[in-house]
């Protein structure tokens, strides 16, 4: 791992303050970029309305930065704090799915105002098909995350305990 | 040593170490130990440990001060 920070030049000093700072920079080069590329996704995609093309490669970069920020935040144990038990990861998937569905009900409803109601039961169907598979992704991404992170903190806890 | 002297600044060069010295010794660059003694930086503990060793002092030495009333 240290081999692979020299090589990209994250970690090429011994010197914590200078180390700080470098990684401050890169920090914010990264902030700055995703920040780019939201704004060519907002301008090209949502008000230009060009074609996919355009915009795709933005979008990608800031997928890309949100899955790597949250798996991070997930391995160093701090996508959630205030998890750090079973019995608090259980209360807290609780909320997380009463978050999503009431949530996921308003989205929904004003989906249906604004595209108007189905007509049929097939479409009713693909509504609630839909409806399903977003909450349970938002439920699945959640546990995932959440769970991994617990891991790395019971790990830290039982080797500080020890 | 002045009221504005940090401990850290008198115990080096009591030592009669220049801030180049103390740095080569506990691996740091220089501003390092200037910004330490500026009392601008916050180093780590571990930094900290390393500079008490270098210094053959402790930590209470080189980093307390009391606190404004």
């Amino acid at each position: 791992m240290n081999k692979l920070k020299q090589w990209l030049g994250i970690e090429t000093v011994a010197d914590e303050r200078t180390q700080m700072r470098e990684l401050r920079a890169f920090h914010q080069a990264g902030l700055f970029i995703v920040v780019l590329a939201m704004l060519d996704l907002i301008v090209r995609g949502f008000i230009l309305d060009r074609p996919a093309s355009h915009w795709g490669a933005s979008l990608v970069y800031v997928i890309v930065y949100v899955l790597y920020a949250l798996a991070k935040m997930a391995l160093e144990g701090v996508y959630d704090t205030e998890v750090d038990d079973e019995r608090s990861f259980k209360k807290k998937m609780k909320q997380h799915f009463w978050t999503h569905l009431t949530g996921g009900l308003f989205f929904a409803i004003v989906m249906l105002f604004l595209r108007g109601m189905p007509d049929t039961l097939n479409d009713w169907l693909k509504v609630l098909a839909t409806f399903v598979v977003v909450i349970a992704f938002l439920q699945l991404y959640e546990w995932v995350f959440t769970k991994i992170s617990l891991r790395r903190t019971q790990k830290e806890l039982d080797q500080s305990d020890s | 040593m002045s009221p504005s002297m940090s401990p850290m600044k008198s115990k080096r060069m009591e030592q009669g170490w220049t801030q180049q010295q103390l740095a080569d010794r506990v691996k740091v660059t220089r501003q390092t130990i200037a910004l330490i003694e500026a009392r601008k930086f916050n180093p780590s503990l571990k930094l900290c440990l390393e500079i008490a060793y270098a210094l053959h002092t402790d930590l209470n030495t080189l980093f307390w001060e009391e606190a404004d009333e």
